[in-house]
């Protein structure tokens, strides 16, 4: 007997197969496949107008796309309504009712669906218990804390038992350090209680501290499918490398010489087997990729390059130190220890760790190794 | 091309908006269609945030709950059958109160005229009504729109949401301070001298003043071309999808555009490339009156719009005239027509501005009337002129940040005077579509809009230059200080 029969095969909760979708010719969405399986959270990451709304909105039912197929549980939802897709939309902003209490706000599409009242006590009381906000049903949004509001959207979401939430940037316009809290709490509860999500974002930071998978979206069209790792050490190219990322990566022309070197901003690196491999007998000219953390300061007499503090850029306790070496500028994180003895002119050496960086084609920009 | 940069903490608010009042068009419909929201609700909540907040900006002027609850129930009920009649079934919009709705009083901030519901809507408040919109409340206006801010004989002085002792502008400055308080995503707004674009600038918002005959009006106004109505939001797509149900036709405007106005494919991310774009820190104008700060952020648009694609020279129109000289003659004029539209007993009712601006109307010579009506013709055929070479021409909407809630004009000033206030109202007199967008702060806190003119017929590249400013500066999702 075929031992394959008695494996389970895990339907995804979301596949996208070829979706494509023009606004009167104008591409939003051009071929774009992927999977998010069950209990995932996977996150869309790209600049706005990158097609990230219009993706959320297809799937929802919102959008018809010109080409292509949405399986949601293996089904093809073609032509289904989206009130009968079993899906959740969270909004921007969490967005509550302030005049409702907790209760309330959760009921409330289950009173636009109609459901009678016994229904609707048993369904919010279950959903607030396994949200742990039973306490704060009776209570309106402004006596909530920003973490119990984000349960109570949740709740709201939940109550109709969706098999998939979509979530449009829904923390984008809170402040910062509020969005880092609510942000970690969302993660707790989606594994917590093994939800799938699939979340937008402009935000690479927020992707990378939440996703397990990040959808790299540019122009419609998927960039890259990556843990967020993967995604920022071995980005697919430079503008993917740029994107993710602050400061933003190093970017700086370097030559590879067999046998040699790594010719890079005036000085030369021990050349690694993996950019050695890109060159035959010859030299080739490369972009490198330096993430601003690889790069160390060194004495200026020991190092292998070495350079003239242009600028310093406060990031709070540290900050982003800009060295002209050679040709090169460099940008580096620099901390406090660092700092007393750093100011624009001082002469300086750079340790550069020659295994992280990455090599990019200079003119079409792909990463070669 | 930064445009990661939108992921740097814009908000100013201290703590989440968790609210359905700043949700914007697409997304309150997405949330109808799926079930998830309801219209009901939606008005419900921003009745009672209305109750809460109008009280410390006065922007309201009538609010009729029974009224908008039915258009929200009926909407409900069309959603629920999956028969939404538009786009904006179900999206809450105010109205200025210089539009008549049916059933509704238009008092055009007046004490001459009663508080007695209309009977019919004017065209676009009807079209609205055919798209399912939820007419929310109306706001507040100086007397018949006469003003730079908004106080009237009637209800008042409505202040900035930015900063109370300061004006929002006017005249649509009750559909600003509403819009800046997240009463409804659109409002209806009107412009005959910049009564869109000067609010919209001094609030943080986007407002678009579309080119003469774009959106149908019944019965012609006789201060054509210079006055026109149009949409007020806090976002380009909701302005846009605003003024793609307002510009349907009217069969009786006898000068409405022939042409459907059709909302730009590509507005969620516009590349500019195909324009070339005019700054011109003075849009060929006289200005007795200026501010450095404001100068400075005005100018900022112009690394924006390039970063987009677009070519962008420094050029302004050469103006036969001074745009002021037959601009004046059409103020004074208007008031007098204004006094004359008056029943004679009702007349000391005026607003003292209108009284006082049109006796000097009712001496403007014919000959004096015929010649600024020639100097506006060569005002028009000169920007016609202009805009063979460019396809945007972008510059200040107003001299300086807004000022005392106290006062009319800025110090130093006459009422009666518009010589400080140039930017705005040559586009009333060549009727082109010109809108006002959100492009900074001064160090003060108070919200600074830069101007975008294009040629007759222009909507769609001004939405779409405002669109690519707002996505690399999204003022937008900013909030006043005074909602914590």
């Amino acid at each position: 007997m075929n031992a394959l029969m008695h494996a389970t095969i895990e339907v995804p909760t979301l596949a996208m197969e070829h979706l494509t979708k023009s606004f009167r010719h104008q591409p939003a969405l051009d071929d774009v496949s992927f999977m998010v399986p069950k209990g995932a959270l996977t996150v869309v990451l790209g600049a706005a107008g990158a097609g990230k709304t219009t993706l959320l909105r297809s799937i929802a039912g919102l959008e018809q796309p010109d080409r292509g197929r949405i399986l949601l549980g293996g089904r093809d939802v073609a032509g289904r309504e989206p009130k009968d897709r079993n899906l959740a939309m969270i909004f921007d902003n969490l967005a509550l009712y302030p005049d409702k209490t907790g209760f309330d706000n959760i009921a409330s599409p289950l009173r636009i669906r109609g459901d009678s009242r016994a229904e609707i006590e048993t369904a919010v009381k279950e959903v607030a218990a396994r949200l742990r906000i039973s306490h704060i049903l009776a209570r309106k949004p402004k006596t909530m804390s920003g973490g119990e509001r984000q349960r109570v959207a949740l709740g709201r979401a939940l109550v109709r038992t969706p098999s998939l939430f979509l979530l449009d940037e829904p923390l984008s316009s809170l402040d910062a350090m509020l969005r880092i809290e609510l942000r970690a709490e969302l993660r707790r509860l989606q594994r917590e209680l093994g939800y799938t999500f699939l979340m937008a974002t402009p935000d690479f930071a927020e992707a990378m501290a939440i996703a397990d998978t990040v959808i790299l979206l540019r122009a419609g069209r998927i960039v890259q499918i990556a843990d967020p790792q993967t995604l920022y050490d071995a980005p697919v190219d430079r503008d993917a490398a740029r994107f993710v990322g602050a400061p933003e990566i190093n970017l700086v022309p370097a030559r590879i010489e067999p046998g040699h070197g790594l010719h890079i901003a005036g000085g030369v690196l021990p050349l690694p087997d993996r950019l050695a491999a890109l060159a035959g007998s010859g030299p080739v000219a490369v972009e490198a990729g330096i993430r601003p953390e690889a790069i160390g300061l060194a004495p200026a007499d020991a190092a292998p390059i070495s350079g003239t503090v242009s600028d310093i850029e406060p990031l709070g306790a540290q900050a982003a130190v800009t060295v002209t070496a050679g040709e090169a500028e460099l940008r580096l994180v620099a901390g406090a220890a660092d700092l007393a003895s750093l100011a624009p002119g001082t002469k300086v050496g750079l340790s550069i760790a020659a295994e992280r960086i990455t090599a990019f084609d200079p003119r079409s920009g792909t990463r070669l190794a | 091309m930064n445009i990661s940069s939108t992921t740097e903490p814009v908000s100013q608010t201290g703590h989440p908006g968790a609210d359905v009042c700043w949700l914007s068009i697409d997304q309150l419909t997405a949330g109808y269609r799926t079930g998830a929201l309801s219209p009901i609700e939606v008005a419900r909540a921003l009745i009672a945030r209305i109750r809460m907040l109008d009280p410390v900006v006065n922007a309201i002027v009538h609010l009729d709950e029974a009224y908008t609850l039915a258009m929200a129930e009926a909407s409900l009920a069309r959603w629920r059958e999956g028969r939404p009649l538009s786009a904006m079934d179900g999206v809450p919009v105010t109205i200025k109160d210089l539009s008549a709705v049916a059933g509704m009083p238009k008092r055009r901030g007046s004490l001459a005229f009663g508080s007695e519901p209309v009977g019919e809507d004017t065209p676009c408040v009807a079209r609205m009504r055919e798209a399912g919109a939820v007419f929310l409340a109306k706001t507040a206006t100086p007397e018949a729109g006469c003003k730079v801010v908004t106080r009237s004989p009637v209800h008042g002085v409505t202040a900035n949401p930015y900063d109370l002792t300061r004006t929002p502008g006017g005249s649509s400055g009750g559909a600003a301070a509403a819009l800046a308080l997240g009463f409804g995503p659109v409002a209806l707004g009107s412009d005959g001298a910049g009564s869109i674009r000067i609010p919209a600038a001094y609030t943080n918002l986007f407002g678009l003043k579309p080119g003469f005959g774009r959106v149908p009006a019944f019965p012609p106004d006789i201060d054509m071309p210079h006055s026109v109505v149009g949409p007020m939001a806090r976002t380009v797509r909701d302005a846009a999808i605003m003024l793609a149900v307002i510009s349907q036709p009217e069969p009786r405007d006898p000068y409405m555009w022939p042409v459907p106005f059709t909302p730009p494919a590509d507005l969620a991310m516009p590349d500019l490339s195909d324009l070339r774009i005019a700054f011109s820190a003075r849009l060929g104008c006289t200005a007795p009156l200026v501010d450095a700060e404001s100068d400075a952020l005005v100018a900022q648009a112009t690394p924006l719009l390039a970063d987009a694609g677009a070519v962008v020279e420094e050029a302004a129109p050469a103006w036969p005239v001074d745009p002021f000289l037959p601009f004046r003659v059409f103020w004074e004029t208007a008031c007098l027509a204004c006094v004359e539209g008056t029943p004679a007993e009702k007349r000391r009712l005026l607003d003292p501005l209108i009284l006082q601006v049109g006796a000097t109307g009712a001496r403007v010579s014919l000959t004096a009337y015929m010649r600024a009506m020639e100097q506006r013709m060569a005002i028009a055929a000169a920007s016609k002129a202009f805009f063979t070479r460019y396809d945007l021409l972008v510059g200040p909407v107003m001299p300086v940040p807004p000022y005392s809630v106290l006062r009319d004009v800025p110090e130093g000033y006459a009422n009666e005077d518009w010589s400080w206030c140039p930017y705005t109202y040559p586009w009333n007199m060549t009727g082109q579509p010109a809108a006002s967008v959100p492009i900074g702060f001064t160090e003060a806190g108070l919200p600074v809009g830069v101007q975008i003119i294009g040629p007759m017929g222009g909507e769609a590249d001004v939405l779409r230059a405002a669109r690519a400013i707002e996505l690399r500066r999204p003022l937008h999702l900013r909030r006043p200080p005074l909602l914590g």
